[in-house]
């Protein structure tokens, strides 16, 4: 009898599943978050360090005193089940690491952000410093 | 007798399905030998030694860079590895894309690796630069890797230091 009511259960309700997974890449761009940041140091590594170990930066702010490293993340998968149909797929975290510098080129502040359901670039603001920074 | 018989049977069909559950569940492993940073340095860059080379030669080379820093003392490339030859047509695209989804998806390599093997043999390190990005879309978004180049110089313009990272996939 139990079996019955859960087959007609499956059969005829729809259904809509997000299942949380351990944070992990599908494909993109490689992270640049735990081992690979551990050389930056506050008020040490220079602009040049960072180049050469992060790659090119996705986003470059306020005359290079800003660099903005994006990447996604799988946080979870989510299934919708029809009667006739179903679908699928990831949810996606998108993370930026956010380096600016000093006149000398030196990192002044490291900083990272996240944010699940959106696949857009936050405004350019949410990655400048709290504190206005001055021009060249 | 008859029972004994049923037993082993019984016996066979249940390590046959186990045997057939742990094959069913067997993925393939991405083959990462031609997309790897040291093949891809001795493949397309060979050139490219500290201490060897001048920001000119780099130029003439690999063309203009992607972006540049500390008033050109440092130029950044963005490499993506891609089918030589004429523009990609859409239909060629959406091949791409079809059997690269299902690869991923799947967890099984073959087209992949096959692919990543013909790249090798025939395929380019194509420079993304803003003016060309509209033009090479389709190529951009169907590359199988993408690299980042870092070449930092010295007074002489002459190159200091570099680094090779692939950044995508």
């Amino acid at each position: 009898m139990k079996i019955f009511f859960a087959l007609v259960l499956m059969l005829f309700s729809s259904a809509c599943i997000i299942i949380p997974t351990p944070e992990h890449r599908d494909h993109g761009r490689v992270p640049c978050d735990g081992d690979k940041t551990t050389f930056m140091l506050k008020d040490t590594t220079n602009k040049e360090e960072v180049l050469l170990k992060l790659g090119e930066p996705d986003l470059v702010l306020n005359y290079e005193r800003i660099f903005v490293y994006r990447w996604e993340m799988v946080a979870a998968y989510f299934f919708v089940g029809a009667y006739y149909s179903g679908t699928g797929g990831p949810i996606q975290r998108s993370n930026f690491l956010i380096i600016e510098f000093d006149d000398k080129n030196i990192v002044v502040r490291r900083e990272m952000k996240a944010s699940v359901f959106s696949s857009r670039t936050p405004s350019v603001e949410t990655f400048k410093s709290p504190q206005p920074s001055k021009g060249p | 007798m008859r029972s004994e018989g049923v037993k082993s049977f019984c016996r066979i069909l249940l390590v046959s399905m186990m045997f057939a559950s742990v094959f069913a569940c067997a993925h393939g492993n991405l083959d990462e030998t031609f997309v790897s940073e040291p093949y891809v340095r001795e493949r397309w860059l060979p050139y490219i030694a500290d201490g060897k080379i001048e920001r000119s030669e780099i130029i003439q080379k690999l063309g203009e860079p992607t972006s540049t820093f500390q008033s050109g003392m440092i130029l950044c490339y963005r490499l993506i590895l891609v089918e030589e030859g004429g523009d990609l047509s859409e239909k060629e695209y959406r091949n791409i894309l079809i059997n690269l989804d299902a690869a991923y998806i799947g967890s099984y390599y073959g087209w992949v690796d096959n692919r990543r093997k013909l790249l090798s043999e025939k395929g380019t390190l194509f420079t993304v630069r803003e003016p060309n990005k509209e033009e090479k879309l389709l190529e951009i978004l169907s590359r199988e890797a993408e690299y980042s180049l870092v070449l930092v110089f010295g007074d002489q313009r002459t190159l200091a230091r570099h680094s090779l990272r692939r950044i995508m996939p």
